[in-house]
């Protein structure tokens, strides 16, 4: 029995005072991968951007270890929560492995740029998820499969139990998801971080991840294992369209004969 | 080339600059006898050692403090603003400094009234220009957070000020008037020893606040939203990284007019030659790398009587500048956004 990592509490997220959905209350264990789905606009993105505490909640809380995210220091609330945003970052000349070492930034004391330690954190991320090889190459000139494998790695030498991923397969070919999929689940149950994603890819979410979070049109959530979603509803209430239906089977939306 | 082999070939240069500079100008000196004036040896001409210690070695300084601190400003800036193209003269700084210069320079009457205050007025009144062009420039950026937009607006706020020193000029009497003129020119000679403190306190408290920030600016690289999720004080930390360069740009420039390019084309140099990104490495070679530049034009300048410096760090600047823009690849990536 494992204690909750990450707790959001009576949560209402939104943007300048407007709430976005009714409250939410989810409880994310340690070593487990969940799937955020949901249609744009349902706030995927908000809610990430508040469990990070990059923006404030309208109410609630969120609680990591029982601490409340939003009143941490930022330096001390950067070795919680690590994320990978949506968009790709352009670095300039920088090297893969400079941008991995990007991550010991909360751990450096002012001048004293290398800590004990900070190295085999940075070799051991990278190890994880693959890039060693990529280590010297320029980031910029990476694939797009290759630099979110890096991004991933720079949140992991981050060395924070929990790790957020905005869309992190958005623009990935199909077996390029499948192997980041694979490679976050084994680096969630290795290093028993508790993983929260974004994704669209809904069949990948449904096959590959421990659980998912649905956020639904109507301001009702679910949050409970793959299976249960699309046997309960929830997928096919979340993502109902005119003229569309859910086939639990196949788990594939289908136009209606 | 590997940081310790750069950093070595770096000094060396700097010290062959350093004496050929100190042995150039109306009357040549051979380097031995300037190294025997700087080491106080009786066996040289004591007027030879006046030139050399008194006169040439003041301006020698001024150069590699001036190079470096436009340099390194120039450094911060670009990541600051996430764009290759930013630095103290194309984003309106110098000419913030040039008008707070003009004010004091040109206003009739008005640097004779100050007196012996003057000094302090010239440098409080070009950072100050500095400073309120940065805090625009800032402000802009918030507003508008489009590196290109903000590049127009920099120069737009150069052009502005660059009008309000016409204003002041057709008010100025004759004398102040060639004296502004050679301010813009630009020069490294100005600056006695009695004067050196004014420059050195500024450029060295800006220097030490960017060496300072070198992990947040590295953090700054991904944007501002990954830098803020690795604990950094994005807001407070802008700036502070503001008021270093300001301090160092407005100094620079209050003393020795508005100079172009070092500040813009440097930074550029330094990521070629170290082949790296990392703050650690650029602002340091930044600066080391600005003050050689500073120098090397200066020798120029004294080669070519009247020649002004703006005009031989133009030269060398600009084509570096098209030469980052026509061979990075990856800096036009940010560039063009």
């Amino acid at each position: 029995m494992t204690t909750p990592r990450l707790h959001a509490e009576a949560l209402v997220i939104g943007h300048a005072r407007r709430p976005l959905r009714p409250a939410l209350d989810v409880l994310l264990r340690p070593g487990t991968v969940t799937a955020l789905l949901g249609n744009n606009g349902s706030g995927k993105s908000t809610l990430l951007r508040t469990l990070s505490g990059a923006l404030p909640p309208i109410s609630g809380r969120v609680l990591l270890n029982d601490r409340p995210v939003h009143g941490m220091m930022e330096r001390d609330r950067a070795r919680q929560v690590a994320v990978v945003l949506a968009h790709r970052p352009r670095t300039g000349l920088m090297r893969a492995e400079e941008v991995v070492r990007l991550g010991r930034v909360p751990w450096s004391a002012g001048w004293f740029r290398v800590q004990a330690g900070d190295e085999a954190q940075v070799l051991q991320a990278m190890e994880q998820t693959r890039t060693v090889e990529l280590a010297s190459r320029s980031f910029n000139e990476l694939s797009d499969g290759e630099a979110q494998r890096v991004l991933i790695a720079r949140a992991l030498a981050q060395d924070a139990p929990v790790l957020l991923l905005d869309e992190p397969t958005a623009y990935l070919d199909v077996s390029q998801r499948a192997v980041l999929m694979q490679l976050l689940r084994t680096i969630a149950r290795d290093r028993g971080l508790t993983v929260l994603l974004a994704t669209h890819d809904l069949q990948q979410a449904l096959d590959s991840t421990d659980a998912v979070l649905v956020l639904g049109r109507d301001g009702t959530h679910f949050h409970g294992a793959p299976e249960e979603a699309v046997r309960s509803g929830a997928i096919a209430g979340a993502f109902a369209v005119d003229g569309l239906r859910f086939d639990a089977e196949t788990r594939v939306f289908r136009p209606l004969e | 080339m590997r940081p310790v082999g750069a950093l070595v070939a770096a000094l060396l240069a700097l010290l062959a600059l350093l004496l050929l500079h100190l042995g150039t100008g109306p009357v040549a000196v051979p380097t031995r006898e300037v190294v025997h004036a700087l080491l106080g040896l009786s066996d040289v001409d004591p007027v030879l050692v006046a030139v050399v210690r008194d006169v040439r070695l003041p301006s020698a300084m001024t150069a590699l403090m001036v190079g470096a601190a436009l340099a390194c400003s120039g450094a911060v800036m670009q990541t600051l603003f996430a764009n290759p193209l930013a630095g103290p003269s194309v984003l309106g700084v110098s000419s913030g400094a040039g008008l707070g210069a003009a004010l004091i320079l040109l206003v009739p009457g008005l640097s004779a009234a100050l007196g012996t205050a003057a000094d302090g007025a010239l440098l409080l009144a070009a950072f100050a220009g500095a400073l309120v062009v940065l805090a625009g420039i800032v402000f802009a950026d918030r507003r508008l957070g489009d590196p290109v937009t903000l590049l127009i607006v920099g120069l737009m706020v150069g052009h502005l000020g660059g009008a309000l020193v016409s204003v002041l000029e057709v008010a100025a009497g004759e004398g102040s008037l060639r004296g502004f003129v050679l301010w813009g020119m630009g020069s490294f000679a100005g600056v006695g020893l009695d004067r050196m403190p004014w420059l050195v306190l500024p450029i060295a408290a800006g220097l030490l606040l960017a060496l300072g920030h070198v992990r947040v600016l590295d953090a700054l690289l991904l944007g501002e939203e990954y830098a803020r999720s690795m604990g950094v004080g994005v807001r407070a930390a802008r700036t502070r990284l503001i008021l270093a360069t300001g301090l160092m740009a407005g100094a620079s420039t209050a003393f020795c007019g508005p100079i172009a390019f070092i500040g813009l084309a440097t930074p550029h140099l330094a990521r070629a030659v170290l082949r790296s990104a990392d703050h650690g490495l650029i602002l340091p070679g930044s600066a080391l790398l600005g003050a050689l530049l500073a120098l090397a034009c200066d020798i120029l300048v004294r080669r070519v009587d009247g020649l002004p410096l703006n005009a031989i760090t133009s030269l060398i600047g600009a084509p570096v500048v098209v030469w980052v823009l026509w061979s990075g690849r990856r800096w036009a990536r940010m560039a063009t956004g």
